[in-house]
C-alpha cells in the first residue's frame, strides 16, 4: 500500500507555450516519483484524474485556453488536445458509488458555467449559467454537485434536478432551479468539501477569501451550522476524513487546525464545536497551538512578499497534511508534530491541484510496461460543444473498454482445497457402488448382458471356500503325518 | 510427523490406488513441505507414475489420475518438471478419445465425470502455464491447438466445462485459436439450435453459450476487432428490429406515435432482408395454424436480446463504440409494448389467438425490461438522461383501471402478472437507486401502489354467485350424475367460506425479495409522502415480526435484506414530522445485536488524537473557568456586557455611529456658536482680536476634553472591547443575519439566468 501525490501548478501568464509547466505523480511515503506531465497547467482545481494506473487519463483544463490536455498514465506529453467551448477554470468528475471509472466530467467555466459531460460519449449533456463570475471549484458527493465562484455564492445542483425531466422533447434545460444558492460570503469562494456519509447526513464545507469558513447540512433544506470566523482571508480547506478537524490555508502562509469536537472545560464532556447556527471565532493564536507555520517560516528568509496557500490535503490515514502555496512548494506536515515531513518537488507558478490516491503498490497497473500496448484505450471521445438534443441521445454511442463484471469472484475452485475435496467426493459418488450387487458386463458393444450377483453370496462364498480350504489342509496335514509315519514305520520294518 | 513422498510413491499406481483413500492421498500430496523435501528422483517418479495413471483404460484410474494431477501443479516444482509437457498430452489424449463414449444420446455417467474432470485439470494446467514465459514456450504453445481442438470437440458432451475454458483460450490465444473459430461457432450455434434450445439450459450455461458466441464472432478477426465488434452489434439490432415488427402484424402499433418514433430512430431495416447478416435463421409463423406459433417470436427475441447483452458483458480486447442509445431503444420499445394500449388487430378473430399473443407480448416485454435492468447494472451513471424517461416506461407499464372516474392500478391484472411485476419492480428500483431523493410521483406512484398491492396476502378466489347460479342451471337441466358433481363442488367450498382465513397465501419468497429491495430503495433513495411512507413502514415491521425466528437464529441472505431494511427505517426516518417513532420497535427487533442500531442510539465523536500539554491545557482551563465565574457574577449583577459576542459588536459599533453623529452635531453647534459670539467683533485692537483668539482656544482645548465627545479614544476602546476575545465564545444568529463584518450584498439569482 502507498499513496500517490498528484499535483500541479498554474505556471507563468508569460510561458505561452507552458515549458516550464509539470505536473507529477509521486509517493507520499517513498522518495518514488511515478510520473512526470508536461505542459500541464491549470486554474485552481481545474485538473483531474479519471482513474490511476495504466490506461488512465488525466484532464488538465489550460488556465488561459479553452483547451483540455488529455494525457495517458505515463505519458509525458499530452496524448490528445481536445478544443472546449470556453476557459475552465474548474474540473471534476462525478463518480458513482462502488465504480471504477467516473461517468461525468463537470467543467466549471469562465464566465460562470457549468458544463456536465458524459465522459463515454463524449455528449454535452447540461450547461447551467448560474454564476456570474468564474468558478473556483465544483465537488460532488452522493446526487449533489456543488459549484462556488468568485461571484462570492454557491450553488447546489442535486443529479435529479440536472437530469431527471428536463432533457425533454423541447429541450428546455434551464428550467429546473438548482437545489439551492447560498449567498452568504462575501467574497470568492475557494474550497468546497463534502463530509462523508449517507445522503441524508451529507454536509457542505466553504472556505472564502471573506475569511470564514461555513459548514451547511443539507438534510432536508439548506441550513448554515456553524460560521467560523478565522483572522485570515481562508485560501483553501481541508478535513479531516473522519470530519474531526478542519484545516483552514490562509492567505499568510499559517494553516490553522480548528477541531471540530472539544472537551468542556466546565463538564469535561466531549461536545462538538458549532452547530444550530453557532458563530465560532477563531482568536489568533500566539503559542501556534494550532497553527502550522512551514510555509510561512520557509519565506520569512529568503523573501518579504507574502505567501499564501492554495491547495490542502490530508492524507488517508489523517495524519499528514499536504499542502501548496503559491510560490509553487508543496510540503509534506506531520500533523501532530507540525513538522515538514518531506518537501517533494518544486513547481512553477502557485499550486493548483493536489489528489491524493491510495494505491496498491503491487497492482499490475502500476508496472512499468515496456512497449506498445495496442489495446489500450489511448484516448478519450472528444467533448461536444453543443448541448445535447434527444435525436443524440437516441444515437448516443459509448467509447469505452467492456469489463465482465459478473464471475469475477468465481476463484479457481482448488485454492478452496475443503470445497474441491468436496467435489472430488462427489465425483466419486458416480465410481462407487453403494448396493449390495457387484455387476458385471460381458460381451462388447452393448450387445452384451449383466452378471448381477449379490456381494453376500460372494463373501458366503468366499468363506466356504476359505473352511474348505482350511479343512482340506488339516486333512492334508494329518494325511501326511499319517504317511510319514507309515513311511518311517515301513522303513524300520 | 508426516510421511515423505517415498513412503506416498508407492500407492500411486494402478493396482494400489485402490487401497488408499483418494481424498487422503491428495491431502497428502498437497502439502508442500512432502514435495519440496522430496528427492528429485522421487518428484520425478511421482509425475512419471501420474502420467501412466492417465494412460490407464480404466475410467476410474483416469479419474484419479486427474485429481492426483490437478494437486501436483499446485507446486511450482512439479510443474516446472520435464514430465509436465507429457502429462498434458495424456489429458489431451483422454478429451479426444472423448472416453470412448458411444451412446451420444445416454453417454454414461463415469465417462462424463472423467471427461469433466479431465477438462478442469487441463483448465487448470493452463492457469498455472499462463504468463510464465519460458513454460509457455516449451510446453503449452506446441501443445495449444490439439487441446484447443479436443476441447471444442468435448464440447458436445460437457459444455459447461469447456466453454469457459475456451472462452479464455480466444482471449489469450486468439491467434493460435484462429483456424477453430468457424468450428466452435457451429458447436455453439448448434447447441443452440436456432433458439430452440435455449429453454433447455439452466442460465448460467446459456448466458456462457450467448457470450462465447459473441466473443467468438469478433475477437477472432486479425486486426479491427472493434470494427467487427461494432457490425454484429449492429446486425444483431436490425435482425431484433425485422423480428419486432411482426408484431405489426397483430397488434393495433400504427397508432401508436411514441413506438413509430422509437421504431424509426433504430437503423433502417434495408429494401432486401437477405443481405443482412442474420445469426439464426429466417422464422416462419402462421398464427392461423396453430396461435401457439406466435411464442416463435418471443422466443426469437429473447434470444436475440439476450445475445446482444452477451456482447456488452464480455471482456473487450479493445475500445469498442456501444450504440448505447440503441440499446436503450430496444429495450424501451420493447418494454412499452402494452396490450392495453395497442389492442391485438380486430381482424384477429380467434379467442385463443388473441390471448397468446397477448402472452406472447408479455414475453417479449419481459425481454425488454430485461436490457433496461442489464444496462443499469452495467453503466449506472450513463443513463442519468435516460433514466426519467426509463422510469416513466416502467410506471407506465402497471397495469391500471378506471374505477369511478379515477384511474387507479388494478390489483386483479397486478396480481395475475406478478412475475412481470416483480421485474418491473427490480428494474425500477435499480434506477431508482441511480438518483438521491427523488419525489416524482408522476413516474413512481403506480410502482409504489403496485408494491403495495402485492406485499398484501391474496384472498382466494370465490366463485361468484352469478356463477354458481350459472352452474346450477346447468346442473337442473343435467342429469342425476351431474347434481352429485355439484354437491362435492359444495363441499369443497364450504370450508372456503366458512375458514377464509386458512386459504389466504403470503406472497411468494420472490416477490417478497423484490419488494424488500424496492421498498429499501424507496427508502433510502426517495422522498415519499407521509401517507405512503407509513405504508412502507408498516410492511417493513409487519414482515420483520412474521420473520422473527429468521432474525434471531437465520444466517440467509432473506435475514440480511430484513436486517438492511430495519435499518434504512432507522437511517432514513422521512422528512415529514411524524408523531410517532418507529425506533422503539425496531430497538425491540434488533436492538441486542446490531451495530448500527447501537451507534445510533449511542452515538459518539471521532476526536483527534492530539500530543496533549497537560500542564498549560489545565492552566489555560482555571484561567478560563475564573475568567466565565466573574463574568457570571458580574452579568447576574446586571452591569456586565458580554463583550465579544456579535450583538455587543454590532451595538458598540451603532454606539460609536450614535456618538459619531453627536459629536458633529456638537462641533457644528459649538463653530456656530462661537461663530455667532464672535460674528459682531470688530476688530479694531489687536489686543481684543488676540483676547477673541485665546478664548477660542481654550474653548477647543475645552472641547477636545470634553468626555464624551472624544471620538477617537471611544472608537479606540470599543474595537477593543470587541476584539477582545479571549474565549471562544458564540451566540446563536438572530434572524439569519450576522454581525455588521458579515454583510451580504443583496444577489438578485433571476438575473443571472
Amino acid at each position: 500500500m502507498d499513496e500517490l501525490i498528484y499535483y500541479n501548478a498554474m505556471g507563468k501568464p508569460e510561458d505561452k507555450k507552458n515549458l516550464t509547466s509539470f505536473a507529477y505523480l509521486s509517493s507520499l511515503h517513498t522518495t518514488k516519483i511515478y510520473h512526470q506531465y508536461k505542459q500541464s497547467p491549470s486554474s485552481a482545481n481545474g485538473s483531474v484524474n479519471l482513474a490511476i494506473g495504466n490506461g488512465s487519463h488525466l484532464l488538465v483544463a489550460l488556465p488561459d485556453k479553452p483547451i483540455l490536455h488529455v494525457y495517458l498514465y505515463g505519458k509525458e506529453s499530452p496524448e490528445q488536445i481536445i478544443p472546449l467551448p470556453e476557459i475552465l477554470t474548474s474540473l471534476t468528475c462525478y463518480r458513482d458509488d462502488n465504480f471504477e471509472v467516473p461517468t461525468l466530467l463537470l467543467g466549471g467555466s469562465i464566465s460562470g458555467r457549468l458544463y456536465v459531460w458524459s465522459l463515454n460519449s463524449g455528449l454535452l449533456l447540461t450547461v447551467k449559467q448560474s454564476h456570474y463570475q468564474p468558478l473556483t471549484h465544483i465537488v460532488s458527493h452522493s446526487g449533489f454537485i456543488a459549484t462556488g465562484s468568485k461571484d462570492s455564492r454557491i450553488i447546489i445542483h442535486s443529479i435529479n434536478s440536472l437530469f431527471m425531466n428536463n432533457i425533454s422533447e423541447d429541450n428546455d434545460n434551464n428550467n429546473e432551479k438548482p437545489f439551492a444558492i447560498i449567498t452568504d460570503h462575501t467574497l470568492p469562494i475557494t474550497s468546497l468539501h463534502f463530509n462523508k456519509g449517507l445522503n441524508n447526513d451529507i454536509k457542505l464545507i466553504s472556505s472564502s477569501l471573506d475569511s470564514t469558513v461555513r459548514i451547511y447540512s443539507l438534510t432536508s433544506n439548506i441550513e448554515l451550522l456553524t460560521t467560523i470566523v478565522s483572522t485570515n482571508p481562508i485560501t483553501a480547506l481541508a478535513i479531516d476524513p473522519a470530519f474531526r478537524a478542519l484545516y483552514l490555508g490562509m492567505s499568510n502562509g499559517q494553516i490553522r487546525s480548528v477541531d471540530l469536537f472539544k472537551i468542556n472545560p466546565k463538564n469535561k464532556i466531549i461536545e462538538a464545536v458549532g452547530g444550530l447556527g453557532k458563530i465560532i471565532t477563531l482568536k489568533p493564536d500566539i503559542d501556534y497551538n494550532e497553527t502550522f507555520n512551514c510555509h510561512e517560516d520557509q519565506y520569512k528568509a529568503i523573501d518579504e512578499n507574502k505567501v499564501s496557500i492554495t491547495q490542502l490535503k490530508v492524507s488517508f490515514d489523517g495524519t499528514l497534511l499536504v499542502s501548496g502555496d503559491d510560490k509553487g512548494a508543496l510540503f509534506v506536515i506531520d500533523i501532530t508534530t507540525k513538522q515538514i515531513r518531506k518537501k517533494l518537488k518544486e513547481l512553477v507558478g502557485p499550486i493548483s491541484n493536489i489528489e491524493l490516491w491510495s494505491i496498491n503498490v503491487n497492482d499490475k497497473k502500476f508496472e512499468n510496461q515496456s512497449g506498445v500496448d495496442k489495446t489500450l484505450m489511448r484516448t478519450i471521445p472528444v467533448l461536444k460543444r453543443s448541448i445535447v438534443e434527444t435525436n443524440d441521445l437516441v444515437n448516443e454511442k459509448l467509447i469505452m473498454k467492456l469489463k465482465d463484471t459478473k464471475g469475477k469472484d468465481e476463484l479457481t475452485p482448488i485454492y478452496n482445497f475443503s470445497k474441491w475435496i468436496d467435489n472430488v467426493q462427489n465425483e466419486e459418488k458416480v465410481f462407487a457402488n453403494f448396493s449390495g450387487v457387484d455387476s458385471e458386463t460381458l460381451g462388447s458393444n452393448g450387445n452384451g448382458f449383466f452378471i448381477n450377483i449379490d456381494r453376500t453370496t460372494i463373501k458366503d462364498l468366499k468363506q466356504e471356500l476359505e473352511n474348505k480350504d482350511a479343512a482340506f489342509k488339516s486333512l492334508k496335514k494329518q494325511y501326511d503325518d499319517l504317511l510319514a509315519e507309515y513311511m518311517e514305520s515301513s522303513k524300520n520294518i | 510427523m508426516i510421511p515423505t513422498l517415498q513412503t506416498i510413491i508407492p500407492y500411486i499406481q494402478e493396482n494400489s490406488l485402490d487401497d488408499v483413500p483418494l481424498t487422503f492421498l491428495l491431502k497428502l500430496l498437497s502439502n508442500p513441505t512432502i514435495i519440496n523435501s522430496a528427492s528429485a528422483v522421487d518428484q520425478q517418479t511421482l509425475l512419471t507414475r501420474v502420467t501412466t495413471l492417465l494412460k490407464s483404460n480404466h475410467n476410474i484410474t483416469r479419474w484419479k489420475a486427474t485429481k492426483i494431477f490437478t494437486v501436483c501443479l499446485l507446486h511450482p516444482i512439479l510443474l516446472l518438471s520435464s514430465n509436465t509437457a507429457n502429462s498434458i498430452a495424456a489429458l489431451v489424449k483422454i478429451l479426444e478419445s472423448k472416453c470412448f463414449i458411444s451412446d451420444f444420446q445416454n453417454p454414461g455417467q463415469r465417462e462424463l465425470v472423467t471427461l469433466k474432470s479431465t477438462a478442469e485439470c487441463i483448465d487448470f494446467v493452463l492457469d498455472q502455464i499462463r504468463g510464465k514465459p519460458t513454460l509457455t514456450r516449451e510446453v503449452l504453445t506446441p501443445k495449444l491447438p490439439t487441446i484447443i481442438g479436443s476441447l471444442i470437440e468435448a464440447t458436445t458432451f460437457i459444455p459447461d466445462v469447456t466453454i469457459p475454458v475456451l472462452s479464455k483460450l480466444l482471449i489469450t490465444n486468439t491467434t493460435t485459436f484462429r483456424p477453430f473459430g468457424t468450428k466452435f461457432e457451429n458447436v455453439l450455434k448448434n447447441i443452440l439450435n436456432n433458439g430452440d434450445n435455449l429453454a433447455k439450459v439452466d442460465s448460467r450455461l446459456r448466458c456462457m453459450l450467448l457470450k462465447s458466441l459473441a466473443l467468438v464472432s469478433f475477437v477472432l478477426s486479425r486486426e479491427r476487432q472493434a470494427d467487427a465488434w461494432r457490425e454484429n452489434v449492429n446486425a444483431l439490432i436490425l435482425e431484433i428490429k425485422s423480428v419486432i415488427s411482426i408484431y405489426e402484424a397483430c397488434l393495433e402499433l400504427s397508432g401508436d406515435s411514441d413506438y413509430n418514433s422509437k421504431f424509426q430512430n433504430l437503423p433502417k431495416l434495408p429494401e432486401d432482408m437477405s443481405s443482412i447478416k442474420m445469426i439464426f435463421g429466417s422464422l416462419s409463423i402462421d398464427i392461423n395454424e396453430s396461435p401457439v406459433e406466435i411464442f416463435k417470436v418471443s422466443q426469437r427475441i429473447n434470444i436475440l436480446c439476450e445475445l446482444l447483452l452477451a456482447y456488452i458483458e464480455l471482456n473487450t480486447p479493445t475500445a469498442v463504440t456501444i450504440p448505447f442509445g440503441h440499446y436503450i431503444t430496444i429495450g424501451e420499445i420493447l418494454s412499452s409494448l402494452n396490450t392495453g394500449f395497442t389492442p391485438v388487430k380486430k381482424d384477429i378473430r380467434d379467442q385463443a389467438t388473441r390471448e397468446m399473443i397477448e402472452q406472447s407480448v408479455i414475453e417479449s416485454k419481459l425481454a425488454g425490461i430485461n436490457i433496461l435492468n442489464t444496462l443499469v447494472k452495467k453503466f449506472k451513471g450513463e443513463l442519468y438522461p435516460h433514466s426519467y424517461q426509463i422510469l416513466a416506461i416502467l410506471d407506465a407499464a402497471v397495469p391500471i383501471q378506471t374505477f369511478r372516474g379515477k384511474i387507479r392500478v388494478f390489483e386483479k391484472l397486478v396480481y395475475e402478472n406478478e412475475y412481470m411485476m416483480n421485474s418491473i419492480l427490480h428494474t425500477a428500483s435499480e434506477y431508482l437507486k441511480l438518483t438521491e431523493r427523488f419525489n416524482d410521483m408522476s413516474v413512481l406512484g403506480r410502482l409504489v401502489e403496485a408494491a403495495l398491492i402485492l406485499k398484501e396476502p391474496r384472498e382466494p378466489i370465490i366463485p361468484t354467485e352469478n356463477n354458481n347460479t350459472h352452474q346450477e342451471l346447468t346442473s337442473v337441466s343435467g342429469n342425476s350424475k351431474k347434481k352429485n358433481n355439484k354437491n362435492k363442488s359444495s363441499i369443497s367450498l364450504s370450508d372456503i367460506l366458512s375458514h377464509q382465513q386458512l386459504f389466504m397465501t403470503q406472497p411468494s419468497a420472490m416477490t417478497l425479495t423484490t419488494l424488500r429491495d424496492f421498498f429499501n430503495t424507496l427508502l433510502t433513495h426517495c422522498e415519499l409522502s407521509p401517507g405512503k411512507l407509513s405504508l412502507v413502514l408498516r410492511f417493513v415491521l409487519i414482515d420483520s415480526i412474521s420473520n422473527i425466528d429468521l432474525i434471531h437464529n437465520g444466517t440467509s441472505a432473506e435475514k440480511e435484506q430484513i436486517i438492511k431494511l430495519l435499518e434504512s427505517a432507522l437511517l432514513y426516518p422521512g422528512r415529514a414530522p411524524n408523531s410517532i417513532s418507529i425506533i422503539p420497535m425496531i430497538a425491540n427487533l434488533i436492538g441486542t445485536d446490531n451495530v448500527i442500531f447501537s451507534l445510533l442510539t449511542n452515538p459518539r465523536f471521532p476526536l483527534l488524537p492530539k500530543k496533549s500539554n497537560r500542564s498549560s491545557d489545565n492552566e489555560h482551563d482555571n484561567i478560563t473557568e475564573e475568567e466565565e465565574l466573574k463574568e457570571a457574577e458580574e452579568f447576574e449583577n446586571g452591569g456586565f456586557q458580554i463583550p465579544d459576542s456579535e450583538n455587543t459588536k454590532r451595538n458598540a459599533e451603532e454606539n460609536i455611529e450614535a456618538q459619531r453623529e453627536e459629536k458633529r452635531q456638537h462641533v457644528e453647534e459649538t463653530g456656530n456658536k462661537v461663530a455667532f459670539e464672535n460674528n459682531d467683533l470688530v476688530f479694531n485692537k489687536t489686543e481684543a482680536a488676540a483676547n477673541v483668539l485665546k478664548k477660542m482656544e481654550n474653548h477647543l482645548k475645552q472641547e477636545q476634553n470634553h468626555p464624551t465627545i472624544s471620538l477617537v479614544d471611544d472608537t479606540a476602546r470599543e474595537t477593543e472591547m470587541a476584539a477582545d476575545d479571549n474565549v471562544i465564545a458564540s451566540e446563536e444568529e438572530e434572524d439569519g443575519e450576522m454581525g455588521s463584518d458579515f454583510e451580504i450584498p443583496e444577489i438578485n439569482v433571476d438575473d443571472d439566468e
